[in-house]
C-alpha cells in the first residue's frame, strides 16, 4: 500500500484525512451502520457524538480495519482503501485506542507498550530505547505510569495511560480516540486536551469519541452527530449549542440537571472504621472512617488511583483482610464472602464492567440474572427457572431501556452503553440496602446519564445508602448529600454538599486540605 | 430469536462438518501421493466404519469410552479448565469397577477368610481403619471457632461418617453374607458404577485442590496422574493380590451378574448373528443418558451457570459471589467421575478384566473428542462417533489392503487440525463469499 506524501499544509488542494463514503454493516440481525459518511480534515479534533449503540465504535473499528464493512468506502489521505487491517491501518499511521481496553494484564507496562511496535526496529527491540521514549512522551504529555507495574495492578485510569501512549510510541498521524476522557478527572482531562492540542497543531488529524457536550465544545473543531447507525449531522463546533447537539444526538431535549429533594438522612446503614490495607508493601488504604446513612448519597471524589478502588473492593469483599473494621446494619461484615455480602443487600456497580460486572460471553438475561442467580426466581431446587430468567431480563430490558431488546444476545455484542444499562438495572432492581457504584455513567451518553442519574437518586430517595466514587466532579457535586476526598488513601475532607464547590474539592483532590 | 439461535448451531455443525469433509478431500490426496488407490482405501474405510450392522456396533463400541472421557474434558472446558487426566482418571475408575465387579459377588454369602483382601495380612489393616475413623470423628468433636474453621470441620465430620460406614461395611462383609446376597446380586453393577466415579472423581481430587488453592496448573499435575495411574496399575497386576493366575497381566474376571448386558440380548433374533461377535453393551446408552445429564446440568442448573460463568470469566464470576475454587473442585471432580465411568463401561461391559494396557490413548483421544465437538454434550457424542468409526476403518484397511494403518492416525490428525483452526477455516470460506 504506497502511502501518499504529505508537503505541507495546502489545505485548499488535499484531501481530507479520513473519508467514509456510505458506510453500512450489519451483525446478523442489527443494522449497526447504515449509510454513515464521515469526512475529516487533516490537522482538525473532530469528534463523533451519538446515543449508546448508535454505530460509533463500529464506524471507528471499520476506519481501523477491525471490521469490514459490508458496503461503502474508506479514503485515508484520498487513497482509497482496499484489504483493509489493523496492521496496515498503522502503517497508514492510524492508531486506535478502543472503548474497551486492549492489553495484556499479565504484562507490564512497558511490555504492553512494546506489543504494539512491530517492525519499528527489526527484529531485536530495544527496550530501554523505547522506555526512554516512552518516559520522554509521559513527560511531555503529562501521562505518568509505572512502567513495571503489571498491567493486571493498575486501575482503569492508569491502562487508559498507557493505550494513549502505544498509540502515541506508534507515531500514529490519525489517531482514533473511543471515549478517552471516560475515566480521567477533569484535571486530567484539562492536561489531555493539551496534549490533543499539541498534537493537532503538530500536524496530527484526531477523531475523537465522547459522550461530554462540555468535552466538546471545549476541544473540538467540528463534529459529526451519529443517530441509529447513521450520521446525522456534521457542523462546525462553533456553530452549534449544547442543547442542539443534544437534541441532535437524542431526538428529544435533554435536561442536564437532576432534580433532587432535600431529605433527611435516616439512620447509618454502611461504616467504615479505621479502615486499612497494604499490598506489595504499599499502603494503600490508610485509617478510612467513613459512614453512608439510608437515604443519603455520599460522594467519594479523587483523583483515580489514590485507593478508590480498594476501597470499594474492600466493601464488596474482593479484597479480604482489611485492618478496620467494616458494617453494614450493624452487622461486622469481614471473613463474609462476596456472596453474603451481597445476599445482606450490598448492591456493586463496578468500575470496569467487563472485567467486574459482566460476563460479556453471557447473554442479557443471563448476566441479569448474575450475582442472585442462586436464589429464587432464578433458582428452584437447583436447577435454573429459565422462563422466570426470561421475564426478569424482559422486565427490566424495558425498564432500562437496553438496545437492541433481545434477551439472548450476548453481552459482548452490546455496545459500551447499553452494557452498562445492564449492570445498571440488576444492581437497582435488587433493592439493594446499600449501593456501591463505581463510576455508575462511564461511557454513556447523555441520555442514559440523565435516566442512571434519575435512578441512582431514585434509590436514596427509597432509603438506599449510595456510595457514589466518581471523578468526574460535576457528577459528585449535583448527586451527592455528602462528600468526602480521598488522597493517597486517606479521607481528607468530608464536607455537606452546600458547601462544596468545585475549586474546594479540586483542591483537597490535590492533597490540600 | 430461537430461529436464530438454532441457525447459529446450524453454522457451527456445518463448519465443523466441512472441516471434516475437508480432511477426507485432503486424505484422499495423501493416500494418491503415497502410490495406493484411493477409491480403494477409502471404501474400505467407510465399509469397516459403517457398513453392515455388524460393523456398525463395533464402531460404537469403540465410541463408547470416547463419549465418556470427551464429556470429561469438555465439561472441564467448560469452567476454563484443560483436564489432560481422563486417562488416569478412567484407569482409576476401571480399577474400582473391576475389584467391586469381582469381590462383591464372591464376598456375597462366602466365607472370606481365605481371600486375599480379609485374610490374616489385610484384616488388621482393615481394623486399624475403624480405629483411626473413630479417632477423626472424635476430633470433629472438638470445638471450632471462626467460620472458615466451622467449614473445615463439617468437612471433616462428613469425611469421618463416611469412612466409619465404610469401615464397618468392611468389618461386617465377612460375616453377614447373607444381608450381602442382594449387593453381590441385583447391586452389583450400581455399585461398581458408582465406585468407579468416586475412583476417577478422587483421582483428579489431588490436582484440584493445587489449582483451587495454591494455583498449580491442572495440566500439568493431571498429566503427572496419568502416569501415577497407569504405572500404578500396571504395578498391581504384577502382585498376586489382584492379578489373575495365568499369562495374562489382568484382574480376575468380574461376575457376570456383575457384566453390563450386551445391546444384542435386546435385539431381534435376526441381528444375534451380526451382534454376537462384538461388544457393544449397555453402556453406549448410559454414554449417550450421561451426555444428556451432561448438557442438562451445564444449562438447566445453578450449579452449571456457575461453572460456565467461571470458565468464561472467572473475574466477573468472583465479584458476582461465585466461589471460583469450590467451582474448580466440582468441576475436576465430576470431570474424574465422567471418566471413571468410561472405565466402568470397558471393565464391565468390553474386557471383563482390568487388562493392562486397554486403556492406551482413550484420554487423550478424548481430548480430540471435546475439541471436534466444540465442547458441547451432543457435539462430544457426534465427534466420538466419528473417532470410534475411523478406528473400526482402520482395522478393515489393515486387514483388508496393503495401505499402511499408520495413515489412518495421519487422517484423524487430519480432521483435529482441520477443526481446531476452525476460525482460519471460517475466515477463508467468509473471504470466499465476498
Ligand atoms: N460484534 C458485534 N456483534 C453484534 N452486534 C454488535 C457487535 N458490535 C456492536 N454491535 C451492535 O451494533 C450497534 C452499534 O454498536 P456500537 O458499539 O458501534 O455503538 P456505540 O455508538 O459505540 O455505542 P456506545 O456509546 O454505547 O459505545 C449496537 O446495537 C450493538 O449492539
Ligand atoms: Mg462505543
Amino acid at each position: 500500500m504506497p502511502q501518499p506524501e504529505r508537503q505541507g499544509p495546502d489545505a485548499a488542494t488535499a484531501p481530507p484525512a479520513i473519508e467514509m463514503i456510505g458506510i453500512s454493516k450489519r451483525f446478523k440481525t442489527v443494522v449497526a451502520n447504515r449509510q454513515a459518511n464521515l469526512t475529516v480534515n487533516e490537522r482538525e479534533i473532530h469528534a463523533v457524538v451519538g446515543e449508546n449503540g448508535a454505530g460509533k465504535s463500529t464506524l471507528m473499528n471499520i476506519l481501523y480495519g477491525l471490521y469490514r464493512q459490508d458496503e461503502g468506502e474508506v479514503r485515508v489521505f484520498g487513497q482509497k482503501v482496499e484489504d483493509h487491517g489493523p496492521t496496515n491501518a498503522v502503517r497508514l499511521g492510524i492508531g486506535m485506542v478502543h472503548q474497551h481496553f486492549m492489553l495484556v494484564p499479565p504484562f507490564s507496562v512497558i511490555e504492553n507498550i512494546i506489543l504494539g511496535i512491530e517492525e519499528s526496529a527489526g527484529p531485536f527491540l530495544d527496550p530501554s530505547r523505547i522506555a526512554r521514549q516512552v518516559v520522554e512522551l509521559g513527560d511531555r504529555y503529562g501521562l505518568k505510569v509505572d512502567l513495571e507495574a503489571k498491567v493486571q495492578t493498575l486501575p482503569v485510569s492508569m491502562e487508559q495511560r498507557v493505550e494513549i501512549l502505544k498509540v502515541l510510541v506508534r507515531g500514529a498521524r490519525v489517531l482514533i480516540l473511543d471515549e478517552p476522557t471516560a475515566v480521567l478527572t477533569p484535571q486530567e482531562v484539562e492536561e489531555f486536551f493539551k496534549v490533543l492540542r499539541t498534537l493537532r497543531d503538530q500536524g496530527s488529524t484526531i477523531i475523537l469519541i465522547t459522550h461530554k457536550l462540555k468535552e466538546i465544545k471545549a476541544i473540538s473543531d467540528r463534529l459529526t452527530v451519529m443517530r441509529e447507525g447513521t450520521t446525522v449531522a456534521t457542523a462546525a463546533t462553533g456553530d452549534v449549542s449544547r442543547e442542539e447537539i443534544a437534541q441532535l444526538m437524542v431526538g428529544r431535549p435533554v435536561r442536564f440537571a437532576v432534580e433532587k429533594k432535600d431529605r433527611p438522612p435516616g439512620e447509618v446503614r454502611l461504616v467504615a472504621k479505621n479502615v486499612g490495607y497494604t499490598s506489595a508493601g504499599r499502603r494503600l488504604l490508610d485509617g478510612v472512617d467513613l459512614s453512608i446513612c439510608s437515604g443519603e448519597i455520599l460522594g467519594l471524589a479523587g483523583v483515580a488511583g489514590n485507593g478508590q478502588t480498594e476501597l470499594v473492593q474492600g466493601f464488596t469483599g474482593l479484597i479480604q483482610g482489611l485492618e478496620g473494621s467494616i458494617e453494614l446494619d450493624g452487622r461486622d461484615l469481614s471473613g463474609l464472602s462476596v456472596r453474603e455480602r451481597i445476599e445482606l443487600g450490598l448492591g456493586h456497580i463496578a468500575e470496569d464492567r467487563l472485567k467486574h460486572a459482566l460476563v460479556p460471553d453471557y447473554s442479557i438475561e443471563d448476566n441479569f440474572a448474575l450475582g442472585l442467580h442462586h436464589r429464587p426466581p432464578c433458582t428452584s431446587l437447583g436447577r435454573l427457572m429459565r422462563s422466570a430468567i426470561r421475564a426478569q431480563a424482559e422486565r427490566l430490558i424495558g425498564e432500562y431501556d437496553v438496545r437492541p431488546p433481545l434477551p439472548e444476545l450476548p453481552a459482548r455484542q452490546l455496545s459500551g452503553g447499553n452494557q452498562q444499562k445492564v449492570v445498571i438495572g440488576r444492581e437497582c432492581s435488587r433493592e439493594p440496602r446499600c449501593l456501591i457504584a463505581a463510576l455508575p455513567t462511564r461511557g454513556v451518553d447523555i441520555g442514559a446519564i440523565e435516566f442512571i442519574h434519575q435512578r441512582l437518586v431514585g434509590l436514596r430517595d427509597r432509603g438506599v445508602a449510595i456510595l457514589l466514587v466518581s471523578t468526574e466532579l460535576s457528577e459528585i457535586l449535583s448527586l451527592s448529600d455528602r462528600i468526602a476526598v480521598i488522597y493517597r488513601g486517606k479521607i481528607l475532607k468530608t464536607l455537606h454538599a452546600a458547601e462544596a464547590t468545585e475549586s474546594v474539592l479540586g483542591l483537597a483532590m490535590a492533597g490540600v486540605a | 430469536m430461537n430461529g436464530q439461535r438454532a441457525a447459529g448451531v446450524v453454522a457451527q455443525v456445518a463448519l465443523q462438518v466441512s472441516a471434516v469433509a475437508l480432511a477426507f478431500v485432503l486424505g484422499f490426496v495423501l493416500v494418491l501421493i503415497f502410490g495406493y488407490d484411493p477409491f480403494e482405501v477409502y471404501s474400505v474405510l467407510f465399509n469397516g466404519a459403517l457398513g453392515g450392522l455388524e460393523n456398525v456396533a463395533w464402531s460404537l463400541q469403540n465410541t463408547t469410552p470416547l463419549i465418556f472421557t470427551g464429556l470429561a474434558v469438555a465439561l472441564a472446558f467448560r469452567a476454563g479448565l484443560f483436564n489432560i487426566g481422563a486417562e488416569g482418571q478412567l484407569v482409576a475408575g476401571a480399577f474400582a469397577a473391576a475389584v467391586v465387579g469381582w469381590a462383591v459377588p464372591r464376598l456375597a454369602g462366602q466365607d472370606l477368610s481365605g481371600s486375599p483382601f480379609w485374610n490374616a495380612t489385610w484384616y488388621p489393616v482393615g481394623a486399624g481403619v475403624v480405629l483411626a475413623t473413630l479417632l477423626a470423628l472424635a476430633w470433629t468433636a472438638v470445638p471450632h471457632r471462626g467460620r472458615p474453621a466451622q467449614r473445615l470441620a463439617a468437612v471433616r465430620r462428613v469425611a469421618g461418617v463416611v469412612a466409619a460406614l465404610v469401615a464397618i461395611l468392611y468389618l461386617l462383609i465377612p460375616r453377614a453374607s447373607g444381608l450381602f446376597l442382594w449387593v453381590g446380586d441385583v447391586a452389583v453393577v450400581p455399585l461398581a458404577l458408582v465406585a468407579a466415579a468416586v475412583a476417577g472423581a478422587l483421582w483428579a481430587l489431588i490436582p484440584a485442590l493445587l489449582r483451587s488453592r495454591l494455583g498449580v496448573s491442572e495440566v500439568i499435575t493431571t498429566i503427572m496422574f496419568n502416569f501415577l495411574a497407569t504405572l500404578l496399575a500396571s504395578y498391581l497386576l504384577t502382585t498376586t493380590a489382584f492379578k489373575e493366575p495365568g499369562a495374562v497381566p489382568q484382574t480376575p474376571a468380574v461376575a457376570p451378574r456383575a457384566q453390563l448386558a450386551e445391546l444384542a440380548r435386546f435385539a431381534p433374533q435376526s441381528c444375534h448373528r451380526d451382534l454376537d461377535a462384538t461388544q457393544l453393551n449397555t453402556g453406549f446408552v448410559l454414554a449417550l443418558v450421561v451426555a444428556i445429564l451432561v448438557a442438562y446440568f451445564l444449562w438447566r442448573t445453578t450449579l452449571g451457570f456457575e461453572l460456565r460463568a467461571v470458565g468464561a470469566n472467572a473475574e466477573a464470576a468472583r465479584a458476582q459471589g461465585i466461589s471460583v475454587g469450590g467451582c474448580v473442585v466440582l468441576t475436576m471432580l465430576l470431570s474424574g467421575a465422567l471418566a471413571g465411568l468410561g472405565g466402568a463401561e470397558q471393565v464391565l461391559g468390553v474386557h471383563h478384566h482390568f487388562v493392562k494396557d486397554f486403556w492406551v490413548g482413550l484420554g487423550f483421544t478424548g481430548i480430540a473428542v471435546a475439541l471436534v465437538g466444540q465442547n458441547h454434550p451432543g457435539g462430544v457424542v457426534l465427534a466420538a462417533i466419528l473417532f470410534g468409526a475411523l478406528q473400526n476403518g482402520a482395522v478393515e484397511i489393515d486387514m483388508m489392503t496393503l495401505f499402511p494403518r499408520e495413515l489412518i492416525l495421519v487422517l484423524q490428525a487430519l480432521i483435529i487440525f482441520l477443526v481446531a483452526s476452525g476460525p482460519m477455516l471460517q475466515e477463508i470460506l467468509l473471504r470466499r463469499r465476498r
